[in-house]
């Protein structure tokens, strides 16, 4: 009954449900730019649940065993051609191409589900509202676009429309040298595109059959030189997205001098657009490529895990503590992938299981680290007004002063090291499990974990569980201020108890990509 | 059930009415006070209206627990869980009712409500539960009641009440500075060591569910015949029960873990009645009395099926009943020793609560010693019809089980109402050594008459209620001897013989309840009162100055004569005494009930009391008599006839003395306990100075600061040779474009020359993957 509710919803939405949720955001932007300041907010609230309302029903409706393996997208497919340039036999066709599968579906709910607490955690941004809100719906729009395309040229379009409005949200909106790091990040993240869309054109040109489209491209097998090539450059452009070392450099600045739901979209979403680059582009779309990578990309994973760790116990910011963390979270992701693919080469069922585990486990990292960094820029960001400063070492005795907000920071942390009970356990289990089988070498970011544990413990000792400064004020965070952290809070333990939750969307997925390698 | 209500309102009604308690609290205090009594008062009712489903209950006793295990959640409704429930509930009812009035003016007693309810509701879980793991969790549920409401006073800041007379204790585990950690470690105390026999528990049941494949009583006997030869076979039989009467044994206080049970008094009076007399110490009783009806019943059938023929004599003797008759001989000898050792702590402890806590002890030993004789006598009644044909020999396992169901409630009520009336004493005069005490029948002469009825019936005298169990157990005890005696002269063989050892334990114990029993009353209400001149009469001054001055302040803000409790207090205790006088007479419809025979209540209560004057049972008889005297007349001449004349019955040196002694020190059974613990300690502090500090911390101090050296010298890497490449690379382009183009801004220009810059690098790549083409 119920879905029938939600199916005669769904038919209502002009254009369909994937193009609806896309421009939405977008075509909102103007409103809100027009509208002027006063509503920006509220209109982008409004927005911002809506989508993610869509993007709920969008998980309730679609089966997860569907596979993107209809060019057109399939049931829910749309394509809008832009321009068709009349160049010989094979035109390149221009167009916006949309599909959904399940881990499209995993990656659309996380990146409407941050924005959203990005949203309400917006509440201290106080000038030029309209502009800043009319960009945030905007970068919205264009993450919707990257995990909804399955054509190489409309991905391109929506992966560099993330850049804009992020440029002008850390520049504008940022801290002290924003301007730097924004330019920083803008340079980095193109650099990395710039490379991967001229694969994309090279591919064009070298495919049997010139298309943009992922699936024909997938399905027509590609020959293994030409796989390897765009593997190295879809390695750079998702490389600087996720990050790895020594591509990573951006990030902790753009992290650190952005407004805090500017991190929290850049640490819960953004990176997450290279992971599903990589996932998407490398493993789904050219498995062989990825495969003979497989061992130097593992071997960057584990050494990003640590060296991100040790560099982000040396830290004496919290937030910029918190970005190297998200590295070092990161570089799981990457490990995932990297011996999921040299899983999928092989016809060993075990080491397919064990690539099954690790990407899954990959996918769910992402997911689980979207919520539980999204929490701990947050807190990090609540430091700023409840103590006036985020240096660790002058911060004492945070748990008599400020309970509440300390005891979600405390929690925070804890999912961020991967305590069982947390998503964040899960997914690093998952992608253990599957990396030793394959790879027994992979086992050393264990020690990964253990620094992790041990410098976010002696955070919380510094911090949280020291003796009060008499000196210092301290304010409790207000209660406005932990709705946002709160709501997050939910998927982290949620998931912990529950991984189905998203396992169920990724495990057709990956069994897809394990069965179905051409 | 009644009103056709379901069965499971019995347990639930008190687990989640007792989560209500505090909730009430916020309300009303006295409503509060009452809730416990109220929804008891109601589990009551609905327990005594089981009585007439036994056996075939009306509505749904099966509900799917865990689906995937196929697990249920089931209720068994046969005579002795419904017995259990009956008595547990009546009890439980009766003790909040009195809880009401001499908990009044105690602070936290939200805290203790709760704790009492779930209490008894744990225990009602464990009765009526047919699913071992469902007994189990009701099980824990007491222990970790019994952990909360012993150490319940854990706020009391003044030293402990100075003993008259007390043992030095050189052992540092043993020194309390408060009254509160004394009452703490008592708690902590019941809980650990019933913990260490729940921990053998849980191991011996899932040991029987890997060969029963099931947790449920009733499906392990219809099944019997699947896993008994099995686990006979492999020997796992008898370990695997001994596992489970391990948690018995903690539970029940039986030797060797009996000792927590003494210490436990250090909570309020109600909650050592309600672990004494309902639940708790009985949970063990119950559980080896369920494992007795399972194993004996199922056996019984099986050997019976076969029409005592061949079949029957092969399956015995494939099926190990020679095996678990060791099983049964360990309960036996465990129930008397327990009984006997007990028995002589009592007579030389000081304190009131205390001496009704070994007398507890000794009557559990009891209990047990009746479950271990019946399950004897089944088994070799077995043996001699179907290995020896011994035809003629007439043994009936089904009355000395009886006889121990009928000691569980004997001395639930006897028991309950002691420990209520002594709450009553140490309530009035404000110390709970019986040293202190005396002279008080002038004052409370409603608690005098109502201690007497108890203390008769503790000591087995007739017709209180204690005589016909205790002496029924003891002439089974007998019964055993002779059988044994018959099976070896027609040449049998035993395992071993243990029957005369049971019954000689079971009638020196006998002989020693009743003295202390004397001297208990004697010490209390006899003789002149003391309480005025303690510090003079105990001989023994340090540091009491600073006792006696709270003392006679607390004595000031009370009443300064001890008086009768008020109703709350004294309406219990009346019940409970009529119940113990005419116990005899109610009797016979249990024994009826619990073996599901249809005798007339008449014939019953003659065979009951001419059985003692039978050919059989006059010899025990006598010698149970003749033992009450040898332990009666002696503590009535010491301690009651001549309680006005100073006690010079323990010399200060020689062999009096030296027993004395070492029977206070409880046989230094306790203390040697705590001193294996002290010295393990000891070795765990010296490995954790010596190594631990030493050398593991100073490893893991020298790598936490190697780890804090490696991440300043990364991050110095990663903020200049890493970021400072990139940043180098992108001003010397700002900085070359400039020199070209020094009309554009800034930041167009870093962008711009950088895209040109990877497109360069793109370039190379592509070439680079070209050429490897």
């Amino acid at each position: 009954m119920q879905m029938d509710i939600i199916q005669s919803i769904v038919s209502a939405l002009p254009l369909g449900i994937l193009p609806f949720m896309l421009f939405l955001p977008l075509i909102a932007a103007f409103a809100v730019i027009i509208l002027g300041s006063r509503t920006a907010r509220a209109i982008t609230m409004v927005i911002v649940i809506i989508e993610f309302v869509l993007s709920i029903i969008l998980g309730l409706i679609v089966d997860p065993a569907i596979q993107l393996d209809d060019p057109t997208g399939g049931a829910l497919g749309w394509q809008f051609t832009i321009t068709a340039l009349a160049t010989g036999e094979n035109p390149p066709v221009l167009q916006i191409l949309l599909g959904v599968d399940g881990l499209s579906i995993v990656m659309i709910i996380l990146s409407n589900l941050v924005v959203l607490i990005a949203a309400i955690s917006s509440n201290h941004i106080k000038e030029s509202k309209s502009m800043y809100y009319g960009f945030f719906l905007m970068l919205q729009s264009g993450l919707l676009g990257v995990f909804m395309s399955i054509d190489l040229f409309s991905f391109f379009v929506f992966w560099e429309l993330v850049l804009i409005p992020m440029f002008f949200i850390i520049g504008k909106w940022g801290e002290e040298g924003a301007q730097h790091a924004a330019v920083k990040f803008v340079i980095y993240t193109h650099f990395g595109s710039a490379i991967m869309v001229i694969s994309f054109f090279v591919l064009f040109f070298v495919a049997p059959t010139p298309t943009f489209n992922m699936v024909l491209l997938r399905n027509m097998g590609l020959s293994p030189e030409i796989q390897i090539g765009f593997a190295l450059a879809v390695f750079m452009g998702a490389g600087v997205k996720l990050p790895v070392f020594p591509l990573h450099n951006w990030l902790p600045w753009a992290h650190v001098k952005a407004p805090t739901p500017g991190s929290v979209i850049l640490a819960g979403i953004l990176l997450k657009m290279g992971g599903y680059a990589f996932i998407r582009l490398g493993l789904w779309m050219i498995p062989g490529g990825f495969a003979r990578l497989s061992i130097p990309l593992a071997i960057l994973a584990v050494f990003t895990c640590i060296y991100a760790a040790f560099t982000a116990m040396a830290q004496t910011d919290m937030k910029s503590m918190v970005a190297y963390t998200s590295i070092n979270h990161m570089s799981w992701v990457l490990l995932g992938v990297s011996v999921g693919a040299a899983g999928l080469a092989s016809s060993d069922p075990v080491l397919q299981s064990a690539a099954h585990l690790a990407i899954q486990g990959a996918i769910f990292m992402m997911f689980s680290h979207g919520t539980i960094i999204s929490v701990m820029f947050i807190m990090a960001g609540q430091l700023k007004y409840a103590a006036g400063t985020r240096e660790i070492t002058k911060i004492k005795g945070l748990l008599a002063k400020a309970p509440h907000m300390t005891s979600v920071f405390i929690l925070a942390a804890l999912a961020a090291f991967g305590l069982p009970g947390f998503s964040g356990f899960i997914a690093e289990a998952l992608i253990l499990f599957g990396a030793v089988t394959i790879y027994i070498w992979a086992g050393i970011i264990g020690f990964g974990i253990f620094l992790t544990v041990g410098y976010i413990l002696w955070t919380l000792n510094r911090m949280v569980f020291s003796d009060p400064d008499p000196e210092m004020e301290i304010h409790e965070a207000s209660r406005s201020d932990l709705i946002a952290p709160v709501l997050m809070m939910i998927p982290v333990i949620l998931l912990g108890f529950w991984p189905d939750l998203v396992l169920n969307f990724t495990q057709s997925v990956v069994a897809f990509m394990l069965g179905g390698s051409p | 059930m009644i009103f056709g209500l379901p069965y499971y309102l019995i347990l639930v009604l008190p687990l989640a009415g007792s989560l209500l308690v505090p909730v009430v609290g916020k309300f009303s205090e006295k409503l509060r006070d009452w809730t416990p009594a109220i929804i008891m008062g109601i589990t009551m009712v609905l327990s005594w209206s089981l009585l007439a489903e036994a056996d075939n209950p009306t509505g749904t006793t099966s509900w799917v627990w865990i689906e995937y295990l196929g697990i249920n959640f089931e209720m068994l409704l046969d005579p002795l869980s419904i017995i259990m429930a009956v008595l547990a509930s009546t009890l439980s009812f009766l003790i909040y009712v009195y809880s009401t009035e001499y908990m009044a003016h105690e602070e936290d007693r939200d805290r203790f409500f709760f704790l009492m309810l779930a209490f008894g509701g744990g225990m009602l879980t464990l009765v009526l539960s047919n699913n071992l793991l469902i007994a189990f969790i009701g099980w824990e549920i007491m222990g970790f009641c019994s952990y909360g409401l012993i150490g319940f006073w854990n706020d009391k800041r003044n030293p402990p009440e100075v003993e008259p007379d007390p043992i030095e204790y050189k052992n540092p585990l043993l020194q309390f500075e408060t009254e509160g950690q004394y009452n703490t470690h008592s708690g902590t105390k019941a809980f650990i060591v019933t913990r260490i026999g729940d921990a053998f528990m849980l191991g011996g049941i899932l040991l029987l569910f890997t060969f029963t494949g099931t947790f449920s009583f009733s499906l392990m006997s219809e099944n019997f015949q699947n896993w008994w030869g099995v686990m006979a076979g492999i020997g796992m039989l008898v370990p695997t029960f001994l596992l489970i009467f391990m948690g018995a044994i903690g539970k029940s206080g039986q030797a060797p873990l009996q000792v927590w049970l003494p210490e436990a008094m250090a909570g309020p009076t109600s909650v050592s009645a309600l672990i004494h007399a309902a639940t708790m110490v009985k949970a063990g009783i119950y559980i080896t009395a369920r494992f007795l009806l399972t194993i004996v019943s199922a056996q019984a059938v099986s050997a019976g099926d076969g029409g005592g023929g061949e079949h029957g004599l092969s399956l015995l003797q494939l099926s190990g009943a020679d095996v678990i008759t060791f099983f049964f001989i360990v309960v036996a000898v465990i129930g008397a020793v327990t009984a006997l050792l007990t028995a002589t702590m009592g007579i030389a402890s000081n304190e009131l609560k205390q001496i009704l806590a070994f007398s507890t002890l000794s009557q559990l030993g009891y209990m047990m010693l009746g479950l271990g004789a019946a399950g004897l006598l089944a088994f070799y009644g077995i043996y001699a019809h179907e290995v020896l044909n011994l035809t003629e020999l007439h043994i009936a396992y089904d009355k000395a089980y009886l006889s121990s169901i009928l000691h569980i409630i004997s001395h639930g009520a006897f028991k309950a109402l002691l420990f209520l009336a002594s709450g009553g004493v140490i309530h009035a005069i404000h110390t709970k050594y019986v040293s202190k005490m005396g002279g008080l029948k002038k004052h409370m002469k409603k608690t005098f008459a109502v201690m007497w009825i108890g203390i008769l019936a503790l000591a087995g005298i007739p017709p209180f209620s204690g005589f016909w169990s205790k002496d029924s157990i003891i002439e089974y005890s007998y019964e055993l001897m002779i059988v044994e005696q018959e099976i070896t002269s027609h040449g049998g063989t035993l395992f071993i013989s243990v029957g005369w050892l049971v019954f000689l334990f079971s009638v020196l114990a006998a002989a020693c309840t009743i003295f202390y029993s004397f001297r208990l009353m004697g010490l209390t209400f006899y003789g002149p009162e003391k309480t005025e001149h303690e510090s003079h009469e105990s001989g023994h001054h340090d540091g009491s100055d600073e006792d006696d001055h709270s003392k006679g302040h607390e004595e000031e803000e009370h009443h300064s004569t001890p008086h009768d409790p008020g109703p709350a207090m004294m309406v219990p205790l009346y019940l409970l005494a009529a119940f113990t006088i005419i116990a005899f007479l109610v009797f016979p419809f249990i024994q009826n009930f619990l073996l599901r025979t249809e005798e007339e209540w008449g014939v019953i209560l003659q065979e009951m009391i001419f059985v003692k004057f039978s050919e059989a049972g006059i010899v025990p008889f006598m010698i149970t008599l003749g033992a009450l005297a040898l332990g009666g007349i002696p503590g009535y001449i010491i301690y009651i006839k001549n309680a006005d004349r100073p006690n010079t019955f323990v010399p200060e040196t020689g062999i009096r003395r030296k027993v004395y002694n070492f029977l206070r020190h409880r046989w230094y059974i306790n203390e040697f306990y705590y001193w294996i613990l002290n010295k393990y300690l000891n070795s765990a502090e010296w490995w954790r100075v010596r190594v631990d500090n030493k050398i593991i911390d100073g490893i893991d101090f020298k790598s936490a600061d190697t780890a804090k050296e490696i991440s300043r010298r990364v991050r110095w890497f990663d903020d200049h040779i890493v970021d400072g490449f990139a940043e180098g690379v992108s001003t010397h382009s700002v900085g070359a474009s400039e020199s070209g183009q020094a009309v554009q801004t800034g930041r167009i220009n870093d962008y711009v020359s950088v895209i040109i810059f990877g497109l360069g690098i793109m370039i190379l790549v592509i070439l680079i993957t070209m050429g490897v083409l």
